[in-house]
């Protein structure tokens, strides 16, 4: 999953990042609202953390601009909690609201909604055959036993999970699972989908060849 | 009664009186002055007639053309008085001289019985209605009297006076005034008239008079009226601008029309006094937003960076627990920027209250379910007695004067003890009952605990107990409601928060 967040306090956007980074989303960051328009158009993230205090161009104006060309799910961070603040935000396109000062366990619920929402699923626990996705938790199960995963195999399985019965290419997995600082090896990923194969069970992902992975 | 206390009726009142005591005052005085005048100018007509009456007698002027004696006709006329031939008429009588009159025999006097009247004045001695004039002329010591028609029966012979000069004497009988004049010994010409009749015009004049001052006492009343009205009305306007700001809407101006008046000017000087108090309102309520709203992003900071630490345990026992207290302080200023926020939104008024009709008792349920684990932390029992009742209002913020209550009885109360919540439908709303069995409210801090920061109990410490914001915000919540809280403690006995809401 990756994620972008645009935030001007670089002390906040640290400690958002790293809290982020620790649940296995892939994070790219922007410091003011010009580049942080420009990277979400570019990328389809997953989840946009947006502040609504920007330099060069303020939450509002992204997100309308934004909202032009993409469907992102955006999740407005500020400082301003009037009613009327939560309104505008809603009409203009946010998807959710967050008001500083939070709760980072209250930031990764309401980012995992969002994900979720954002590949049509209500549920937070996905279940294919045996296996068992905890999205709340980011836990998976085989037969109940507890099967242990890295963040990134993790990542990548969720992703695949979350669209499932749809092919997903490898340029949708490197976009979605690794970020702008990632110097990864194209072949990365295969290693981490034959380790999945080897914990989950090998008939679980098949792969298309030339075009990408996809799970039944 | 308010109504006479009011300026409008106390300026009428003294008005009505003022002009009341100067109309009075001007018809009596006109009235005196016509009836002084009147009777002024009756007597000199008396003085007149009776020395031309007198004169006429004294000096019989001589016949021509057909004289009239007026005796002939007249009443005490005889045969004994008839005068004699016109010839045989005695020079002039001297004047009554200081020899006295005892001396002189009626019979020696003259006979001058023979005088003439003009017309006009046969007229007005005449017989009838028109007579206004009747003269009694005594002669001979009184032994021959001679009255004309109009007189009375009962005229008396004056008293004998003996002026220094020949002039005639005045006397009044009421209404009836008379002038006499001695002659000789025992000899007296009297004029009489009365005034009945000019005083009975007079007395018609004076009605007049009296009606036409009440119609412009009544008329200068209805202008007072709309006079006092008028200066008064911008004192209404002021008061009523005055009263809507006490209200709250602080936006509120008089915008006076005249400035140039002192009330004008007055106006003038409130509504700049309540613009400035607006600005210092806004200004107060804007600083406070401003600065929470500043604050709000240090303390994501903060808080995201504790939590971040805290997440995965790392370092020494001491970071954790330096981390630990770091983000408990984070969030205690987090809760008490969120109070200050609430407050300056409560004190800006613009925040807009939604009016929704709801049962207090299903929220009150709902935030007692919510703080059982807070009271169960300190074994406190929470019973509650909740009847349907309905209010009109913001749930919301009416959840959080429910819970700023019970946090306050469960958090102010002694380990095990006991918070009862009742509510109860009044006729003009709902009324919210929180009592605790706790230690209660000394009597002097009784009034300030619902003030901003104020905590009644020093020994308790800043991290158990709150900033001392929730009763305020309860409070100010509630009011602007249109409801009261109230707050009563008997101390060792517990306090109990009675909190009204309008239907």
């Amino acid at each position: 999953m990756r994620i972008l967040v645009v935030e001007d306090e670089p002390d906040l956007l640290s400690g958002i990042v790293r809290a982020l980074r620790k649940q296995g989303y892939s994070v790219d960051t922007a410091p003011d609202g010009d580049e942080g328009l420009f990277k979400a158009q570019s990328v389809d993230y997953d989840v946009v953390l947006l502040d609504v205090m920007l330099p060069l161009k303020d939450g509002w104006t992204v997100l309308r601009q934004l909202r032009q060309t993409r469907r992102t799910p955006v999740l407005m961070l500020t400082a301003r909690d009037r009613p009327e603040d939560r309104v505008r935000g809603l009409d203009t396109g946010a998807d959710d609201y967050l008001v500083k000062p939070f709760d980072l366990s209250e930031l990764l619920a309401r980012i995992r909604a969002l994900i979720r929402r954002g590949a049509g699923q209500s549920s937070p626990a996905v279940e294919i055959g045996d296996i068992r996705i905890d999205q709340a938790s980011r836990r998976v199960t085989r037969g109940g036993e507890p099967v242990a995963l890295t963040a990134r195999e993790y990542v990548i399985f969720e992703f695949l999970a979350l669209h499932r019965g749809r092919l997903v290419t490898r340029s949708d997995l490197y976009e979605h699972v690794f970020d702008e600082t990632d110097d990864s090896l194209s072949n990365l990923i295969d290693v981490h989908v034959s380790n999945l194969r080897k914990k989950l069970g090998h008939d679980l992902i098949t792969t298309r060849r030339g075009l990408g992975y996809c799970v039944e | 009664m308010k109504v006479f206390h009011s300026i409008r009726w106390r300026l009428q009142f003294w008005y009505a009186l003022l002009l009341a005591s100067v109309l009075a005052a001007f018809s009596i005085s006109a009235y005196e002055i016509a009836r002084a005048d009147l009777v002024r100018s009756a007597d000199a007509d008396l003085e007149r007639r009776a020395g031309a009456l007198s004169r006429a007698i004294r000096n019989p002027p001589p016949p021509a053309g057909a004289p009239r004696r007026i005796l002939e006709g007249l009443p005490g006329d005889s045969a004994a008085a008839r005068p004699p031939p016109r010839d045989d008429l005695e020079p002039p009588l001297r004047p009554p001289g200081p020899e006295g009159d005892g001396q002189i025999n009626a019979a020696s006097l003259p006979d001058r019985l023979g005088f003439r009247l003009t017309p006009q004045e046969e007229a007005d001695y005449g017989a009838g209605n028109a007579a206004r004039w009747y003269y009694v002329i005594w002669l001979r010591n009184g032994a021959q009297v001679i009255r004309s028609p109009a007189a009375p029966a009962d005229v008396s012979r004056p008293a004998r006076i003996r002026p220094r000069f020949p002039a005639p004497v005045l006397r009044s009988r009421g209404d009836t005034h008379e002038a006499f004049l001695t002659i000789g010994p025992g000899e007296v010409v009297l004029v009489g008239h009365s005034l009945t009749a000019d005083l009975l015009h007079l007395h018609h004049i004076a009605w007049l008079v009296t009606s036409a001052a009440v119609l412009i006492l009544g008329l200068g009343l209805l202008g007072g009226h709309w006079l006092v009205g008028r200066s008064l009305r911008p004192i209404e306007e002021i008061s009523s601008a005055a009263a809507k700001i006490a209200a709250g809407n602080l936006g509120e101006r008089i915008g006076a029309r005249d400035t140039a008046s002192e009330l004008g000017e007055l106006a003038q000087v409130l509504d700049t006094t309540f613009a400035r108090l607006e600005a210092s309102f806004a200004q107060q309520a804007r600083f406070t937003a401003d600065a929470a709203h500043e604050l709000r992003t240090p303390l994501a900071v903060l808080l995201t960076h504790t939590q971040n630490a805290l997440a995965v345990p790392c370092g020494s026992d001491e970071h954790q627990e330096a981390f630990a207290a770091c983000q408990r302080a984070a969030q205690r200023m987090r809760a008490l920027i969120e109070s200050l926020l609430w407050l300056a939104r409560l004190d800006s008024g613009d925040q807009t209250l939604k009016k929704v009709r709801f049962n207090l008792a299903d929220r009150v349920a709902d935030c007692v379910a919510l703080l059982r684990p807070l009271a169960e932390k300190s074994a406190i029992t929470v019973r509650t007695n909740l009847a349907p009742a309905e209010c009109t209002g913001d749930p919301g913020q009416i959840d959080q004067v429910i819970i700023n209550l019970l946090t306050n009885a469960i958090d102010h109360n002694f380990e095990k003890g006991e918070v009862r919540v009742a509510t109860l439908a009044g006729l003009n709303g709902a009324t919210l009952a929180v009592a605790d069995n706790g230690p209660g409210i000394a009597s002097d801090h009784l009034p300030h605990i619902f003030d901003r920061f104020y905590r009644a109990d020093e020994s308790r410490s800043r991290s158990s107990g709150g900033a001392g914001l929730g009763l305020a915000i309860a409070k100010a919540i509630v009011e602007a409601h249109g409801g009261s809280l109230r707050a009563e403690s008997e101390p060792g006995h517990g306090a109990t928060f009675t909190a009204s809401l309008p239907n």
